[in-house]
C-alpha cells in the first residue's frame, strides 16, 4: 500500500491542482453574480441571450457538418489504410498523428495563404481569370479548416478497429454460403457501427472544443462558444469570468455526457459479444 | 473487388486524401521561398531572404527558446507524474488501468478552453507564478498522449513475470525498475517523451489565455506575425512544420527498429 | 521434525476479496521433488506465489526449514522461482541472465564467472552464454530460466507451469531433465503443473488441489490407487466410476476382500480389463457389446456397452486383434484390482 501511495503522489498532486479544484471553483463561479452573490442569472442570460444563444448555434453547425464529413471520409481512409503493407502504415500513422500538431496557427496560416484574399487560390484563379467564390473566413471555411485535423483524428481512432476485422470472417462467412450483403449486415456493421458513433461523438467534441484554429483563422467574427468563452476572460472591458464559467461548465457537462454514451455504446456491444 | 484491384483502391484513396491534407502545408513552404506570389499560377521568383530576415530576429530567438524551455518542463512532469504510475499498473494491478482510462477522453471533455477558465478563476489573484500554473496544466493536457505512449511500451513482454523475478533472485525493488523494466521500455519512453514534447512545444490556447500574451512562445509569435507579415510568419510556419516532420521521421525510425522484432520475436525452434 | 522442510499452515489467501485459499495445510521433504497438481482455476499459482513473498498479504503460517517466512519481501526468502513465461531479462546476455542473483549479492566477480560457468554447463547452454535471449528456442529459454534460479543454491526451488509454453516432445525431455538436475544438486522442488502424466512421471509426492483446497497428498501410486475421494477419482488417470449397486449389478460381491456396499463409489480403471479369465485370481466376467474403438498406437481404446445397459471404457494393449464390434464379448476383471473411492466419501 506505502508502495502505491508513492507511485500515484505525482499524478493526484497534478490533477488535484490543475484539473479537480480549477473545475470544482469553475462550477461555483458559474454560480455568482459578479458580485459574488449566489444567483442563476448567468444560466438564464445563456439561453435568453440572442448573442449567446447564435454562439451556440455556430459551434453545433460546424462541429455537426465538420465531424459528420470527417467521419464518412475517415471511414474510408481507414479501411483504405488497413490494405497497405505494414511500413507503409507505420509511416501514415506517425503521419496522422502528427498533423493533429499542424491544427491551429499553423494550419489557420496556410488555409489562409491558400484561400485568403491575398492568397494562392486567388491569385491563381485571378490569373486564369476564373471566378472563385471560396470564401475561406465564413462559415464553411471554417468547417472546411475543421476537416483538417478531424479526419486524421478520425482515422487514428477508426484503424485500430478496421484492422481487428479478420479478413478470415470474410472467408468463413464465404464458406457457409453468405452473400457479401449478409457479410456486411451481420458482420460489418454491428462491429464498425458502434465504434463509429463513438468515434463520431469524439469528433464532435472536439470540434466543439477548438479555440486555436478558428480563433486565428477569423479572430473574434465567427463567435462560437469557445472563442465566447475566450472574450469573456480576455476581452478588457466586456470580460465576464463567471459567465465563461458558466458557459465552460455547461460544455465540460454536455462534451462528458455525450463521450460517456458513446463509449457505452461500443461498450455494450462488446459486452454482448 | 479482387484483393488487387481493392489495393490499388485503397492506395489511390490514401494518395488522393494525403494530397488534400498536405495541399495548405506545401503551398505555404512554396510562399516562403518566393520573392513574391499575387495574381500568377506560379510564384515571381525564390528567396531565401525571409528566413535570413527571421532567423536573425531577436523575438525569434527568445520565442523559440520560450517554446523549449516549456516542452522540456512539462516532459519531465509528465514522466515524472505516469512512469510511476504506467509501471504500476502494469506490473502491480492491470486493474487499476480501467480507472485510468478517464485520462484518455479528458482533451475531449475539458478541452484547453475550458479548463483555462477554471484556472483563471482559481489563480488569478493567488500569489502564485502564473507559469508554474502553465507548465503544470500543460501536463495535464499532454498526459493522453504520454499515457498511451508508455502503455504501448508494455504490451508484448510479460513485464510482470521479469520484474518479479528480479525480486525473487534477491533484488530490491527500484533497482529491479532501474536494471530490468527501463532497459525494455526505452524506445517506449523515447516515443513518450516526442510526443509529449511536441504538443507542449507547440501549446497555445492555455499559454496565451493564461498568461495573457506576456510570455510570447514560438506559437504566439507565429500568430502576431501571421497578422502583420505573412512572408515571416510563411517562414515560421514552415520551420515549425519541419519540426514536426523531423519528428516523426525520428518516431518512425523507432518504429521501425523496435517495434518489429518487439512485437514478434523471431521463434527459434526447438529440436 | 526434519521431516517437514516446509510447512503450510492455515494459508488463508484473499484476492481483491475474494477468498481464493481458506486454511490449506500441507508440508513437503526436503530434497524431494512436489509436484503441486489441479485444474486451471484451483488456485495452484496463488499458494506458489504467497510461498515466493510475491504476496505478503496472507493468514496463517508459511515454514522453511524451520523459520517463518510469511511476512518476509521475496528478496529475502532465500527461495528460487520459475516463471511459465520464462521470464528472461531481454536486455541481458544469457551469462548476465544467470549472474543476476549472484550480482545482487555483490560476490566477487570470479567466482560468480565460475558458478555461472558451471551451472549452464550443467544445462548443456554453456555455448550460449553471450547470445540473447531472443536468440534461443523456447527450451533453451527456459533452462537458463532454471540455471539462473538453481545457481543461487535456494533452499526451495519454485517451478510455475515451467513447460506448459513448450512442444509435447520437448516438454518430455526437459521434465526428465528437471528431475536430473533434482537429484545432482539435491534441490528441493515444488513444481505446479495441471498436466498428470508430467506429476506423475517426475514426483516423489504429489499434492492434488481443487477449488483451494488440498484433496490428497501422496506419491504418484498411493494417489492413483488409492483416491481420497470422487475428485480424485475422477480427476487421476482414466477411470469407470460406478456406485456400488451397479457394481453388485455387473457380479462383483466383494472388492478387495471387502463387501460391496450399494452406496459406495467404486473404480475400474480401464486398462485393468482383460480378455481372458485369470487363473489364479477371482475373476468377474462381464459380457456386452463394443459400440466403438479407437486405435491409440500402443493400446486400443473401446466403449463397451454390458447385457443391463452400463457404458465402460475399455482399454486393451495393442497385441493380438481388435475386439469384434457389435457382436456379444466377455470381458474379464479381477475382484482384487476395483478401487474404492475413499473413506471420505463412502
Amino acid at each position: 500500500m506505502r508502495t502505491r501511495l508513492k507511485v500515484f503522489f505525482p499524478l493526484s498532486i497534478l490533477v488535484v491542482l490543475v484539473l479537480l479544484l480549477p473545475i470544482l471553483i469553475m462550477v461555483i463561479a458559474s454560480f455568482q453574480s459578479t458580485d459574488g452573490s449566489f444567483s442563476l442569472a448567468n444560466y438564464q442570460q445563456v439561453i435568453t441571450n440572442h448573442y449567446y444563444l447564435k454562439a451556440i448555434r455556430n459551434s453545433l453547425g460546424i462541429s455537426v457538418v465538420a465531424s459528420a464529413v470527417s467521419l464518412i471520409i475517415a471511414v474510408i481512409g481507414a479501411w483504405a489504410l488497413t490494405r497497405l503493407s505494414q511500413k507503409t502504415k507505420n509511416i501514415l500513422i506517425t503521419l496522422f498523428n502528427m498533423s493533429a500538431s499542424f491544427a491551429g496557427v499553423p494550419l489557420a496560416f496556410s488555409l489562409i495563404i491558400l484561400f485568403g484574399n491575398a492568397g494562392v487560390w486567388k491569385a491563381m484563379t485571378a490569373a486564369m481569370h476564373l471566378k472563385d467564390s471560396l470564401e475561406i473566413y465564413s462559415l464553411t471555411g471554417t468547417t472546411l479548416a475543421f476537416t483538417f485535423f478531424e479526419i486524421p483524428l478520425g482515422i487514428m481512432f477508426l484503424f485500430p478497429v478496421f484492422e481487428e476485422l479478420n479478413p478470415e470472417w470474410r472467408e468463413i462467412s464465404a464458406v457457409l454460403g453468405a452473400k457479401p450483403l449478409f457479410f456486411f449486415k451481420k458482420v460489418i456493421l454491428p462491429v464498425i457501427l458502434p465504434n463509429m458513433i463513438e468515434v463520431f461523438t469524439l469528433l464532435f467534441a472536439n470540434a466543439m472544443g477548438t479555440y486555436e484554429t478558428i480563433y486565428a483563422l477569423t479572430g473574434n467574427s465567427i463567435v462560437t462558444i469557445p472563442i465566447l468563452i475566450g472574450t469573456l476572460i480576455d476581452g478588457g472591458l466586456t470580460a465576464n469570468i463567471p459567465l465563461a464559467c458558466t458557459f465552460a461548465t455547461l460544455f465540460a457537462l454536455v462534451m462528458t455526457f455525450i463521450v460517456w454514451v458513446g463509449n457505452r455504446v461500443t461498450r455494450s456491444k462488446r459486452e454482448a459479444a | 473487388m479482387t484483393p488487387k484491384t481493392s489495393r490499388r483502391v485503397a492506395q489511390a484513396i490514401i494518395t488522393f486524401l494525403f494530397i488534400y491534407l498536405a495541399t495548405p502545408i506545401v503551398v505555404t513552404i512554396i510562399y516562403s521561398f518566393s520573392t513574391s506570389w499575387v495574381k500568377s499560377i506560379a510564384p515571381a521568383g525564390l528567396t531565401l531572404k525571409w528566413y535570413g530576415q527571421l532567423v536573425t530576429n531577436p523575438e525569434f530567438t527568445t520565442a523559440l527558446i520560450r517554446s523549449l524551455g516549456l516542452g522540456l518542463l512539462t516532459t519531465v512532469i509528465a514522466m515524472i507524474c505516469f512512469l510511476p504510475v504506467v509501471f504500476y499498473a502494469n506490473v502491480y494491478s492491470p486493474s487499476v488501468k480501467s480507472h485510468l482510462r478517464f485520462i484518455t477522453v479528458l482533451p475531449f471533455t475539458i478541452p484547453g478552453i475550458i479548463l483555462v477558465t477554471g484556472l483563471i478563476q482559481l489563480y488569478a489573484n493567488l500569489p502564485i507564478p502564473k507559469i508554474l500554473i502553465l507548465v503544470l496544466a500543460i501536463s495535464l493536457l499532454s498526459l493522453p498522449m504520454t499515457y498511451q505512449a508508455l502503455d504501448n511500451a508494455f504490451i508484448g513482454r510479460d513485464f510482470r513475470a521479469m520484474f518479479e523475478q528480479a525480486l525473487v533472485l534477491g533484488d530490491k525493488p527500484f533497482t529491479a525498475f532501474v536494471k530490468i523494466i527501463i532497459p525494455n521500455i526505452r524506445a517506449g519512453i523515447l516515443v513518450a517523451m516526442l510526443l509529449t514534447f511536441t504538443s507542449a512545444f507547440g501549446e497555445y490556447v492555455l499559454t496565451n489565455l493564461l498568461l495573457g500574451g506576456n510570455f510570447e512562445t514560438l506559437k504566439i509569435y507565429m500568430f502576431r506575425l501571421m497578422q502583420s507579415n505573412g512572408q515571416a510568419s510563411s517562414v515560421l510556419t514552415t520551420i515549425y512544420f519541419l519540426f514536426l516532420a523531423l519528428i516523426s521521421l525520428i518516431l518512425i525510425i523507432i518504429m521501425q527498429r523496435y517495434s518489429a522484432p518487439h512485437k514478434s520475436p523471431k521463434e527459434v525452434p526447438d529440436h | 521434525m526434519p521431516e517437514a522442510f516446509l510447512q503450510i499452515e492455515d494459508l488463508g489467501i484473499n484476492l481483491s476479496g475474494n477468498s481464493i485459499i481458506n486454511q490449506m495445510n500441507f508440508t513437503i521433504k526436503k530434497n524431494t521433488l512436489t509436484t503441486f497438481l489441479g485444474p486451471s482455476g484451483s488456485g495452484k499459482t496463488t499458494v506458489l506465489r504467497a510461498i515466493a513473498g510475491l504476496n505478503t498479504q496472507v493468514a496463517g503460517a508459511i515454514r522453511l526449514d524451520g523459520e517463518e517466512i510469511h511476512a518476509l519481501p521475496a528478496n529475502q526468502r532465500n527461495i528460487g522461482m520459475v516463471f511459465q513465461s520464462y521470464a528472461l531479462f531481454p536486455n541481458m546476455t544469457i551469462f548476465d541472465n544467470v549472474a543476476y542473483g549472484l550480482r545482487v549479492q555483490k560476490k566477487p566477480a570470479a567466482e560468480i564467472e565460475q558458478a555461472v560457468m558451471e551451472m549452464l554447463e550443467t544445462v548443456s547452454l554453456a555455448k550460449k552464454k553471450d547470445a540473447y535471449p531472443d536468440q534461443l528456442s523456447g527450451g533453451q529459454k527456459q533452462r537458463v530460466a532454471i540455471a539462473r534460479a538453481m545457481v543461487l543454491q535456494p533452499k526451495l526451488l519454485l517451478l510455475d507451469e515451467p513447460l506448459s509454453a513448450l512442444d509435447a516432445k520437448i516438454r518430455v525431455k526437459l521434465r526428465e531433465q528437471i528431475r536430473k538436475y533434482q537429484q545432482k544438486l539435491g534441490i528441493t522442488m515444488l513444481f505446479v503443473t495441471h498436466d498428470q502424466a508430467e506429476a506423475m512421471a517426475i514426483s516423489d509426492d504429489i499434492i492434488v488441489m481443487n477449488d483451494g483446497q488440498v484433496q490428497q497428498q501422496g506419491s504418484p501410486m498411493d494417489i492413483y490407487a488409492n483416491p481420497a475421494n470422487l475428485f480424485m477419482a475422477q480427476f487421476i488417470g482414466n477411470h469407470n466410476l460406478l456406485t456400488g449397486a451397479e457394481l453388485r449389478q455387473l457380479g462383483f460381491q466383494s472388492a478387495r476382500g471387502t463387501a460391496v456396499h450399494d452406496a459406495a463409489h467404486y473404480i475400474i480403471r480401464p486398462e485393468l480389463f482383460c480378455p481372458t479369465a485369470s487363473t489364479t485370481e477371482t475373476s468377474v466376467p462381464i459380457t456386452g457389446k463394443i459400440t466403438s474403438r479407437a486405435v491409440l498406437g500402443d493400446r486400443i481404446q473401446y466403449r463397451f456397452k454390458t447385457a443391463a445397459g452400463l457404458k465402460l471404457k475399455v482399454e486393451l494393449l495393442n497385441q493380438e486383434e481388435p475386439l469384434p464390434m457389435d457382436s456379444d464379448v466377455t470381458l474379464y476383471v479381477q475382484e482384487r484390482t476395483i478401487q474404492k473411492v475413499g473413506a471420505t466419501n463412502a
